[in-house]
């Protein structure tokens, strides 16, 4: 529908966007292989020691393992908390309902440092160490609201469209994910 | 009744947890420390909102941190609204779906990575000064500098505008566009009257992402960093926290009105 | 509450906060191999931030902080470290009567920590740009190297800009750059604000500055030899300097966190440290001084004229000569109430940096 000069400009429009978005990731990847540790391009040379030299950091495997364990967490969490949200927000309307949807959505629209802040003052203040429980808190509060979203898009969609192909419009909702 | 089961456990983790402690924050916000042992003195007063409000360099702050942010998020629509288009209209069903995976696969990478590859690209002995000086222009010393925070911000939250504008954008129907050219609308006029309006939730649900995330890394340092991590006076961290809380509950509000929050 | 009075057997795990380069390999593991306690480490920027992890007596989680005297009283008011017995420390006998009980980490006879080493705040510059070492701090307030210098991101910075105008201001009357009267004070935020423009980045921690330093982003800036010294083992064509101003030092102490669930590791590690052998590593790793005099003999060994190189055999009259960071306090010296606090020190940098 597109006059083709139009559809052109888009095209090269895309790849530029594209090419933005993946040279600095590329470039991180290349650095990886550099053989020294001073960060001037062009780089010095190529070589694996710093895989290696990674590899075996004990402390950097032990965050990796963390990572897993805190994300993994998180993530279940997330998912069965956040699903019950989306199901129970879209079956009902009651009362309030606006005001709920608002605060679900408050981990994304707000600066996730408050939250850290807050979720920090807060175990502070009821005497709770910081461990692995506390970042799992954490970072599920945040998860919930995502899949929420997602959840709850996907179910308007099939809820309200009434053309016949409607497997092709409940596949996954584009929401952002978490960084 | 088995909606209100299913709500309880979300709305009593929201509230217990989340919403406590944004109420305990606040609070503390009225409180100040010892400035000598850095512990909390829980005295009410006004004392930190009166700092932020009469301090210049405060005012500075902020008034600089919104602005990136506004700028970030412009320049972010601006980049996200052709390649949306592109993907919703043009692109076949097939090319849609990779251009989608393409787009979201760099927030897999690590957020501390790809900072720090515009580090490398705009540091002193970069690629980009590298590439001015091999072509005979002179160095751009832009790392470190707001130029370069611009950059990357909008470089960090670009998934995040493209992705609400595509969705804005696919649900835009073709049929649409083609009453108006049968109406005789020309093309630019079609896109102009009718899918940009329509698209406009779907902006605005990304500029949620893009305004909120860069205000809360640019004010991350002063926040934590100055405050809580160097002079551990978290009710003053506190009482700036109140600062983009306050804008973002006003960009919120402007936010619904537009009818972003169905196109998160 | 009394310290304890032996040292019993090692728990297997100690917890430091740390200055980045006081913990080497070269020394912590045969320190490991000896005692079992396997060191975990936490290299803070600043001692503000040392403060602020070491709240509520390390929590649980942190065993000993090597703090600079700019961050001993606090930790000491606050409750956070508390006293170490000095018995149990074999070299401390041999410590330079300065460091045996400074004002900063003993009060009243009771000692809250064991004296550790010291060293100046130098300024470090590019040989490229400047062939002949810079004779005056004025290098780093000089307009003409606007975008080009780097100093630390650090509230105790103001008592380096007074120091500078102890000198080029007379006038103003300062003698000690951490008791300041308002009108002291205000010069020296005043000075810094002026420097702000010509600064590319302020550096939170030392490999920031190795990093600006490399990438050729800055040419000159304040620094610890600890920069100087990894600069050049990399290659890097820097030396550095202490100007005719004079400069401000730093004197770290061991101390032990109140809830330090490890207390034996943390002595066995501050015995180890303060052995001669020790000592001088340290010093010649991170660039610094070490305070027992037995450990000139063994820098000697290690590199040639070092020890006169870091004054590691000076007087006690040298140590006048180097300011050395120490909380500001309300009190002044004289006994009267108008210096400004350490409070006011932050505040002021916060509207120095925006």
């Amino acid at each position: 529908m597109e006059g083709a000069w139009t559809k052109l400009a888009l095209r090269i429009w895309a790849a530029l966007i594209l090419l933005f978005l993946f040279i600095p990731i590329l470039l991180i990847f290349f650095y990886a292989f550099n053989t020294s540790n001073i960060e001037s391009w062009p780089i010095a040379g190529l070589t694996f020691k710093w895989f290696t030299a990674t590899w075996n950091d004990s402390d950097v495997r032990s965050a990796l393992v963390l990572s897993l364990q805190a994300g993994l967490a998180a993530t279940a969490l997330a998912l069965v908390l956040g699903s019950c949200a989306a199901f129970a927000i879209h079956r009902t309307t009651f009362f309030g309902r606006d005001a709920v949807s608002l605060l679900f959505i408050l981990p994304l629209a707000l600066p996730g440092i408050i939250t850290g802040i807050a979720l920090n003052a807060f175990f502070s203040f009821g005497g709770v160490t910081f461990s692995i429980w506390t970042i799992i808190v954490g970072h599920a509060t945040f998860c919930i609201v995502v899949v929420y979203n997602n959840v709850l898009a996907r179910l308007r969609r099939c809820h309200s469209s009434r053309r016949p192909s409607w497997r092709e419009r409940c596949w996954l909702s584009p929401s952002p994910s978490t960084r | 009744m088995r909606p209100a089961l299913l709500l309880t456990p979300p709305l009593a983790w929201f509230v217990l947890v989340y919403l406590t402690s944004l109420v305990l924050l606040l609070i503390t916000a009225f409180w100040t420390i010892d400035t000598f042992t850095t512990q909390i003195v829980q005295v009410w007063n006004l004392d930190n909102f009166r700092i932020i409000l009469t301090e210049p360099a405060y005012r500075l702050i902020i008034g600089r941190t919104v602005g990136i942010a506004a700028l970030v998020t412009v320049t972010d629509a601006i980049l996200a609204f052709p390649f949306a288009y592109y993907m919703a209209k043009v692109a076949s069903r097939r090319t849609q779906t990779i251009l989608f995976a393409a787009v979201l696969l760099p927030l897999w990478a690590s957020y501390l990575a790809r900072v720090y590859a515009w580090i490398l690209i705009l540091n002193h002995s970069g690629i980009l000064n590298w590439s001015l000086q091999s072509i005979g222009l002179p160095a751009a010393n832009i790392g470190y500098t707001n130029t370069a925070m611009w950059l990357v911000f909008s470089y960090i939250w670009l998934p995040f505008m493209i992705i609400p504008t595509y969705a804005a954008l696919e649900r835009v129907p073709d049929s649409l566009l083609e009453a108006a050219a049968d109406l005789g609308a020309r093309r630019w006029r079609a896109v102009l009257d009718i899918v940009v309006p329509l698209a406009i939730p779907g902006v605005v649900a990304g500029s949620i992402f893009t305004f909120s995330l860069t205000l809360g890394d640019y004010i991350t340092p002063i926040l934590v960093y100055s405050n809580i991590g160097i002079a551990n006076n978290v009710p003053f961290a506190a009482a700036l926290a109140v600062v983009p809380v306050a804008i973002m509950a006003v960009y919120l509000l402007i936010a619904k009105r537009l009818g972003a929050f169905e196109a998160l | 509450m009394a310290p304890q009075t032996s040292i019993g057997p090692g728990e297997g795990q100690l917890n430091l906060v740390l200055w980045d380069g006081y913990a080497d390999k070269s020394w912590v593991d045969p320190f490991t191999a000896a005692t079992g306690c396997k060191v975990s480490q936490k290299p803070a920027g600043s001692s503000d931030e040392m403060v602020s992890l070491m709240k509520g007596g390390g929590a649980g989680q942190w065993d000993m902080v090597s703090a600079s005297g700019d961050a001993d009283l606090r930790l000491i008011y606050g409750g956070d470290v508390k006293p170490m017995n000095t018995a149990l420390i074999p070299d401390f006998a041999n410590f330079q009567t300065y460091f045996k009980a400074p004002g900063y980490n003993t009060i009243n006879g009771i000692h809250y920590g064991i004296s550790l080493q010291w060293g100046p705040n130098t300024l470090l510059y590019s040989t490229k740009k400047f062939p002949n070492a810079p004779t005056s701090w004025s290098t780093i307030y000089d307009p003409a190297n606007k975008g080009l210098l780097t100093v630390p991101d650090n509230p105790i910075q103001i008592a380096d800009a007074a120091l500078y105008l102890s000198k080029t201001q007379p006038d103003l009357g300062i003698k000690d750059p951490y008791e300041l009267t308002q009108k002291q004070f205000d010069a020296s935020v005043a000075l810094l604000k002026q420097q702000r423009p010509l600064i590319k980045k302020y550096w939170a921690l030392a490999t920031d500055e190795i990093t600006l330093f490399q990438n050729g982003d800055v040419v000159a800036g304040a620094a610890w030899p600890f920069q100087t010294i990894q600069l050049k083992a990399a290659g890097a064509a820097v030396a550095d300097t202490i100007p005719i101003e004079g400069a401000t030092g730093w004197a770290d102490t061991w101390m032990l966190a109140t809830k330090a669930a490890h207390p034996n590791c943390a002595y066995l590690w501050t015995k180890w440290v303060s052995t001669p052998k020790v000592q001088a590593m340290q010093a010649l790793s991170f660039g610094e001084t070490p305070v027992n005099t037995k450990a000139c003999a063994e820098m000697e060994t290690l590199s040639a004229g070092s020890c006169a190189q870091y004054h590691a055999d000076a007087p006690g009259s040298y140590f006048n000569t180097i300011k050395f960071w120490t909380t500001p306090i309300a009190t002044c010296a004289d006994g009267s109430n108008n210096c400004i606090p350490y409070a006011q020190w932050q505040a002021a940098w916060t509207t120095i940096t925006a």
